[in-house]
């Protein structure tokens, strides 16, 4: 009996320390899971930021729109004061609609590029990304449009224009700096017929997306809007060339 | 009815003089703790069976508690989550104690006849 107390007094031992570490472990977990790690007080950060980065962006868009809606009007008052500022109000007007900084609509072909259906199984592990779409094809797409006389083009609503670049930025596609994401849809503004022949001829870019599995559907339309370019475009580097004699090249 | 004791003892003095674990020791403190709960359920159920050891008993405690921590810090050394493997050891090995308590549970009650078999 003696040693069977003995055994109750080891088992009440063992048994309180295990609740005292038991309770500890509680507390401190439940402590722990207040304090902020660094890793959370970044994710925390770094969303703050990035929503205020957002409205800031929406801020100075709807700024840039005000600023250019009211620099129209006073365009508008000058050229009702006089011949040569009509002349110059329509230069102006043709400049802006070459560089993409107006709105245009007009007939014109919708292609739209998804990543492959086909399904994981019948794929070569290790060769998935050979089914997705890359930036290389949205280029592929965009210049044989351009090629074919497009006048004006947008991917997902962002206007290409002489500045835009297409590239591949971690595992996103970047137009003008601003991310898309499948389904890409690019517009084109031109001939339809031509557009779509452009795309669809044999051997062409059609026929090599198709390759890949991915998935390409070319449509003609009657009437496109295609957005103007919302960005900033400054020249830092590049100046006209003055010949002599004061006339612009 | 020492087991209770032990528990409310422990409740108490970790209320008094509580010590707060880091959370980086969390994760060792609580396969320990895994350990010791084994240990404690193993002792029950041997205590159960009369053939309880005090030595096998308290060194299986000690040792199992420190050699499991000990063996997740150096898993976590090596990027092997050795955690795993004392979770499953421990683990069965605790559903174990306690079916056996429970059958000497239900033996000893169906000897009074309140379970009839």
């Amino acid at each position: 009996m003696k040693k069977m107390t003995l055994a109750q007094l080891a088992i009440g031992m063992v048994c309180m320390i295990m609740v005292y570490a038991v309770t500890c472990q509680i507390n401190s977990v439940k402590i722990n899971d207040k304090v902020k790690t660094p890793e959370k007080i970044r994710v925390e950060d770094l969303q703050n930021q990035l929503t205020n980065e957002k409205a800031k962006n929406a801020d100075i868009l709807s700024q840039l729109l005000e600023s250019q809606r009211s620099l129209e009007a006073y365009r508008t008052e000058a050229t009702s004061k006089g011949e040569l500022n009509t002349v110059m109000k329509e230069e102006l007007d043709k400049a802006r609609l070459l560089a993409g900084m107006t709105e245009v609509e007009g007939q014109g072909v919708v292609v739209v590029l998804t990543d492959s259906t086909k399904p994981a199984s019948e794929i070569q592990k290790g060769s998935y990304e050979e089914y997705i779409v890359h930036d290389g094809d949205l280029r592929m797409v965009t210049t044989e449009l351009a090629g074919a006389g497009a006048e004006a083009m947008s991917i997902n609503g962002q206007r290409i224009i002489s500045t835009t670049a297409i590239r591949c930025v971690g595992n996103t596609i970047m137009v003008n700096d601003v991310k898309v994401a499948p389904p890409f849809e690019i517009q084109a503004v031109g001939d339809p017929n031509t557009l779509e022949a452009a795309l669809l001829i044999k051997g062409g870019v059609s026929d090599y997306l198709k390759s890949w599995n991915v998935n390409i559907s070319v449509k003609k339309s009657s009437k496109l809007q295609i957005p103007r370019y919302t960005g900033v475009i400054n020249f830092k580097y590049a100046t006209p060339v003055i010949e002599e004699g004061g006339a612009k090249k | 009815m020492i087991i209770l004791i032990g528990a409310v003892l422990g409740l108490l003095i970790a209320f008094i003089a509580p010590v707060h674990i880091p959370p980086e020791y969390t994760k060792y403190a609580a396969i320990g703790i895994l350990a010791a709960l084994d240990s404690v359920f193993g002792g029950i159920s041997a205590y159960c069976r009369r053939c309880f050891d005090l030595k096998v008993f308290l060194s299986g405690f000690l040792v199992n508690t420190l050699l499991a921590a000990g063996l997740t810090f150096i898993g976590s050394k090596l990027d092997i989550d050795m955690s795993l493997a004392a979770i499953v050891t421990f683990g069965s090995r605790l559903f174990q104690n306690l079916a056996e308590i429970r059958r000497y549970l239900l033996n000893k009650w169906s000897q009074n006849g309140k379970i009839k078999e």
